[in-house]
């Protein structure tokens, strides 16, 4: 399948990019919330709606982040009774795993969408002080949902092509993630600062 | 609904464990188990919600605090805030007989109820631990058993995201709930140190003794203890003092964790996207489950299930230690095989009616149900710490590791017969401080 490849890497960064803005507006509403907590208790005064802000960011990041987790396999799955099973078997539980999780994705778009489709039919605004037009905060979620659907059937499809053409491959990007490395990255992390806090004590 | 309704119950939990065994996703299995059941009593009618529904979990305030606390974890791990804390834990712990291993137990419960992230936890403090021990003759199954044990305690002491969970699916007071898990965990940390103690004592080949550095030494060591320390204060004081709500302490530490690695001079821009990636991914994970978990909450509502549940319970004369007893064995097999967070959500909606008409309070219920998630972070085959211990430790074999934790089981279990016997032991916090 060579022309579904750059296909794929693209939908792959481009879920990182979206990954890093959803990541980096959580650092930002941190700061926003705590600036209104602070400003809440010492000078009497409220930034207002920091709670709603922070409702869309989650669902922003959930809807975002899906595809972003779907790439890196970081959706939970239970592996102790698919490893003894045989390779075969394995195989087609890896492919039936990503094509009902891509089932469900289209389902969640599809719900998504018609939720937005309301929300316009009735222009429907948030019942809060900063009375917030809901199709704002929905439409990115509804972005976002499409975009996991999209790769998410793109990723069941490519399983299904592995599934006859090459198994091995397969196996390495649909079966269980091998967490090795995420221990390995915190290993070295530990290691490096344990060194410098040394060096500073001996001081 | 027709037919017995207990068989309904049966019929679906067996499916998601079907589900589960075969290797779904856990998210998918959630929802296609609440699917079936919807599909099956109520045609099409009970998925037209479903937009709603999931908005409305996304939109959750309560939830927002699990990105702000995972983001706070990481950017404290990755800032290196824990390899600091470790040496200057064991400057006053080692006089304990057990010396080194106590650091273990409690490093890793500090760092495992800041970071959130059991995971974390046993891999950086496995990585600071293994070389403290190296030269000295202590018996390497107390060595993993402790670092295994010890990062489960995180969980049950605040902040802890599995507590957020129970505490948004059942509608129970965040804020109270971590004040409920406050003496429990304090008590598993010490069950925890009394076992490694008697131990040391009974069997002289446990532990080893090492000469401490001198005083002057260790109190300016004793600076590394205060970044935690900052961090428990600012969140948990924030709660407690009427200023923040749970979610709102999380943003405060979020900035305070911000503050403390700028000062150390590791805030790099690096560190800053690897941490907002890493919460993006935890926090998309467990929204994936909850979105599933949620739709299955409310088709187990409308089936009438919590009052089937409930009137069964009133008919059946069994005493409530007795089904406290089952409890635990169900989880304590489920926990072999299931993702910890996974058993949690699953069967919270179930377990609920049950164990309140015991008269056990939603707080007991919380924090009972996050002691069975710890151990079945440690319970073998799928005990996730241990299969981190062992990935850091990089030699070996894994049974060394499952050994070496199964003493601290025991202490689990001791824990669930206090609490079960004395349910005080977990409402008198937060009753006090109301």
């Amino acid at each position: 399948m060579p022309s579904i490849k750059p296909l794929f890497s693209l939908l792959k960064h481009l879920s990182v990019g979206m990954a890093v803005v959803a990541g980096l507006s959580v650092f930002v509403l941190a700061f926003f919330i705590a600036t209104d907590v602070v400003a809440r208790r010492l000078f009497d005064f409220s930034l207002q709606g920091s709670d709603e802000i922070g409702g869309y960011v989650l669902a922003m990041i959930a809807a975002i982040g899906f595809s972003y987790v779907l790439f890196e396999r970081g959706f939970t799955r239970i592996d102790i009774l698919v490893k003894i099973m045989p390779k075969p078997v394995g195989s087609v539980i890896h492919v039936l795993a990503y094509v009902s999780l891509a089932a469900i994705a289209i389902f969640f778009a599809q719900k998504a969408i018609h939720t937005l489709e309301d929300t316009l039919l009735f222009d429907s605004h948030s019942n809060t002080p900063l009375q917030t037009p809901l199709w704002i905060p929905q439409g990115i979620w509804v972005v976002g949902a499409s975009f996991f659907a999209i790769c998410a059937t793109l990723y069941a499809f490519r399983a299904l092509v592995l599934y006859f053409t090459d198994t091995v491959t397969l196996e390495a990007e649909c079966g269980f993630p091998n967490f090795v490395e995420e221990i390995a990255e915190i290993t070295e992390l530990t290691q490096k600062v344990q060194a410098r806090s040394r060096s500073e004590t001996d001081k | 609904m027709s037919g017995s309704g207990l068989d309904v119950i049966l019929i679906g939990f067996a499916v998601m464990l079907g589900l589960l065994a075969l290797g779904m996703h856990i998210g998918t299995a959630l929802f296609a188990t609440a699917s079936l059941g919807s599909w099956w009593f109520f045609g099409g009618l009970m998925f037209n919600p479903f937009g709603t529904l999931m908005w409305s979990t996304l939109n959750n305030f309560l939830l927002v605090a699990i990105p702000l606390y995972v983001l706070m974890g990481e950017i404290l791990v990755r800032g290196g805030i824990t390899a600091r804390m470790y040496t200057a834990i064991d400057d006053w712990m080692h006089r304990l007989p057990g010396g080194l291993l106590h650091t273990n137990l409690v490093a890793s419960t500090i760092f495992a109820s800041i970071s959130g992230s059991s995971v974390a936890t046993a891999a950086t403090i496995g990585t600071v631990a293994f070389p403290a021990f190296r030269d000295k003759a202590y018996s390497e199954k107390w060595v993993l058993g402790t670092v295994v044990s010890g990062a489960t305690i995180g969980i049950l002491i605040p902040p802890s995201i599995n507590l957020i969970i129970f505490g948004a699916m059942t509608n129970t007071s965040i804020g109270q709930l971590f004040l409920a898990g406050v003496v429990p965990g304090v008590m598993l940390a010490s069950l925890f140190i009394s076992l490694v103690v008697i131990a040391s004592l009974l069997d002289p080949t446990v532990s080893d003794h090492s000469q401490p550095d001198e005083l002057s030494v260790r109190l300016r060591r004793l600076k590394d203890l205060l970044p935690p320390l900052l961090i428990f204060i600012a969140v948990m004081g924030s709660i407690y003092s009427g200023w923040a709500t749970p979610t709102e302490a999380a943003a405060l530490g979020v900035v305070a964790a911000t503050i403390l690695v700028a000062a150390h001079g590791e805030f790099t821009f690096r560190l800053l996207l690897e941490s907002s990636l890493a919460t993006v991914r935890v926090t998309a994970m467990t929204l994936l489950i909850l979105i599933a978990a949620f739709y299955l909450n409310f088709i187990v509502g409308v089936m009438g299930i919590p009052a089937l549940l409930t009137n069964a319970m009133a008919g059946l004369a069994i005493p409530g230690w007795q089904m406290i007893a089952l409890l635990v064995l169900v989880y304590v097999t489920l926990g072999c095989f299931m993702d910890s967070l996974a058993m949690m959500i699953s069967t919270t909606p179930i377990v609920f009616p049950v164990v309140i008409a015991l008269d056990y309070s939603p707080l007991w219920l919380g924090v009972f149900i996050v002691i069975m998630c710890e151990i079945a972070l440690i319970t073998p085959p799928v005990g996730m710490n241990i299969f981190v211990v062992q990935a850091v430790r990089g030699r070996g074999s894994i049974t060394d590791v499952i050994k070496g934790v199964i003493p601290f089981i025991a202490c689990f279990l001791i824990l669930v017969i206090l609490i079960t016997t004395f349910p005080g032991i977990v409402t008198w916090l937060p009753l006090a401080l109301q």
